[in-house]
């Protein structure tokens, strides 16, 4: 199958990339950062998918299918770069997947979209509203972009979309929020609240991705991992230390004494559950992960 | 009795106990704990204060007990005590005396979600907040769950309105029939004289953000040794698939209701004394 891998020099994209070209694919990536050692058979170029020279790409490019994996989810971009991105990036490649007859859409969205409320249920089906612009309105973009492609997917029956909402992604070369900050070795939380969390094993996201891909599933899909452990057991098991600190206090501390900068809305990561179910997409498409919990919170290291 | 609550304070755990914990916490994660963030080895640290106030505190006496079925389950009954330490022994009794012994989930205010450190507590114990999402969720994995359906109008009503059963909500009797799960109706005896509440201090509950703020004899919602005991009922069945009209619900929410007021009825009858 030809291809197309947008945001293919992230970590995520190479991930991606590495592994539709193990399964035999023929695979084009672009990204708007260069990727000097990318595997040979990868057809990659450094572009930016809203301008014109990706036009020009996937007019000649014959492509079956796209992965669209320039949203952006953390807070590495400036924020109206962050908006662009996600918002006008996301509108473009459905355009474009609807005039140039793309027969498949993937688009990594996250888990979470649905917010960390008091209030969550547990184990959120994809019936869930996505609420984490009650609290958080810089993941707002983030949500919008995931239900623009499920308006898509009326307004463009003909093409096949599939938006996945995976937890957080942990492995030697994420660079997801969770995985960057268990990487600081100093991981801050918010003293007398410890939250269940979910994980999943980079190389496992990367092959239900390509699951993704390839059944013939259409629709918007929570991806979970092996399991779920209390956020002060992921920190300990990553070989992390928690800093708990009061909650009146945090935002003295952030960003000083060596403590990330976190969004004020980020907190509420840290202190309620944002735990979704992921059986709609295991029975749809068969795939399980193959990494433990444990093996997933260590590949970390 | 003291030397037991010493025992108990400095973490010694009785072999019998042990098991039962251990029997309940099968199915764990690599780390002990459940999906839902459960830890007997959390429960364990506190299990021998609980048995003590269950055993020698409360001296709760429990009648048939052997009435809960095995898998999921709602146990419904009054609610008392304030700080509900009604709860709390009919946990322990599931965990204590039930055979197999049962981890109970009980469905709590969303109030305890926000407190530092109770949040924590409340998880790894097995509770959750009272979510409809998560009852189905527990249900459907085979849990027994514990809701107590006048909420915080039980819990906050005064010692003058004891065994008076407040208005229940219905939603209970809703999960139940859309998840095919019998309610076990259970009457608490004793709740109401442990923790009595002279007077509800409204105000100030509203400018707390507390469901009720009870004024009690110990002034904090500490207990009095009442002796306690639990009467379980016959487990009640209803068909349906829960989408029913309000009046058909609220007439089988009455069943429930008159089922646990016989309880009760029948467990003042048999008191003999309120803390003696």
């Amino acid at each position: 199958m030809r291809v197309l891998v947008t945001g293919a020099a992230g970590p995520r994209g190479r991930q991606v990339s590495s592994h539709l070209l193990a399964l035999g694919h023929d695979v084009t990536g672009v990204d708007t950062e260069s990727w000097s050692n990318a595997p040979d058979s990868l057809k990659f170029q450094r572009l930016d998918h809203r301008k014109r020279g990706f036009e020009e790409l996937m007019r000649h490019g014959d492509f079956e299918a796209i992965v669209h994996l320039a949203v952006h989810a953390g807070f590495r971009l400036p924020r109206a770069e962050r908006h662009r991105l996600n918002m006008e990036g996301t509108g473009k490649i459905i355009d474009l997947a609807a005039e140039y007859q793309v027969r498949k859409l993937v688009v990594a969205s996250h888990a979470s979209v649905y917010g960390a409320l008091a209030d969550n249920p547990y184990f959120m089906t994809e019936q869930a509203p996505p609420r984490v612009g009650r609290g958080f309105p810089e993941m707002q973009d983030l949500a919008t972009a995931d239900l623009m492609i499920g308006a898509a997917m009326w307004q463009h029956p003909e093409v096949e979309m599939v938006v996945l909402r995976p937890v957080h992604s942990l492995g030697p070369t994420s660079r997801g929020a969770m995985a960057t900050l268990l990487r600081r070795g100093r991981f801050p939380t918010i003293m007398g609240f410890d939250p269940m969390v979910q994980v999943i094993h980079e190389q496992d996201l990367a092959d239900a991705m390509a699951c993704a891909l390839f059944s013939g599933i259409r629709g918007v899909f929570n991806v979970t991992g092996p399991g779920e452990v209390p956020l002060s057991v992921l920190i300990r098991e990553a070989g992390c230390r928690a800093i708990s600190v009061p909650e009146s206090l945090f935002f003295f501390v952030r960003g000083r004494l060596g403590m990330p900068h976190v969004p004020a809305g980020a907190i509420a990561f840290i202190k309620h559950p944002c735990l979704i179910n992921g059986t709609q997409f295991r029975e749809a498409t068969g795939w399980e992960p193959k990494h433990s919990l444990s093996e997933t919170i260590h590949s970390l290291r | 009795m003291l030397g037991e609550l010493i025992r108990a304070l400095r973490g010694y755990v009785d072999p019998s106990i042990d098991e039962r914990i251990e029997y309940v916490g099968r199915g764990l994660n690599e780390y002990g704990y459940d999906k839902w963030g459960f830890s007997p080895a959390d429960v364990r640290k506190t299990i021998g204060v609980y048995a003590w106030l269950y055993n020698h505190y409360f001296r709760v006496k429990v009648h048939d007990i052997d009435r809960v079925p095995a898998g999921r389950g709602l146990l419904i009954g009054n609610h008392s005590s304030q700080l509900a330490y009604d709860g709390m022994m009919v946990a322990c009794s599931m965990l204590l005396e039930a055979d197999p012994p049962r981890a109970v989930r009980t469905m709590i205010e969303k109030f305890f979600q926000h407190q530092p450190f109770v949040n924590v507590m409340m998880a790894r114990s097995g509770q959750l907040t009272g979510l409809p999402q998560n009852c189905v969720r527990l249900l459907e994995d085979d849990h027994l769950i514990m809701v107590f359906p006048e909420g915080a109008r039980g819990g906050g009503k005064t010692i003058w309105e004891r065994y008076q059963l407040k208005r229940f909500g219905q939603g209970f009797l809703r999960l139940a029939m859309q998840t095919g799960s019998p309610i076990i109706p259970f009457g608490f005896i004793g709740g109401e004289e442990a923790c009595p509440s002279l007077v509800d201090v409204k105000p100030l509950a509203r400018l707390m953000g507390m469901p009720y703020v009870p004024i009690t004899p110990t002034i904090l919602p500490l207990p009095l040794p009442a002796k306690c005991s639990i009467y379980f009922g016959e487990p009640l069945v209803f068909e349906g698939t829960g989408n029913e009209e309000d009046s058909e619900i609220i007439e089988k929410v009455d069943v429930v209701k008159q089922s646990i007021a016989a309880l009760i009825a029948r467990g003042r009858a048999e008191r003999k004394g309120v803390f003696i």
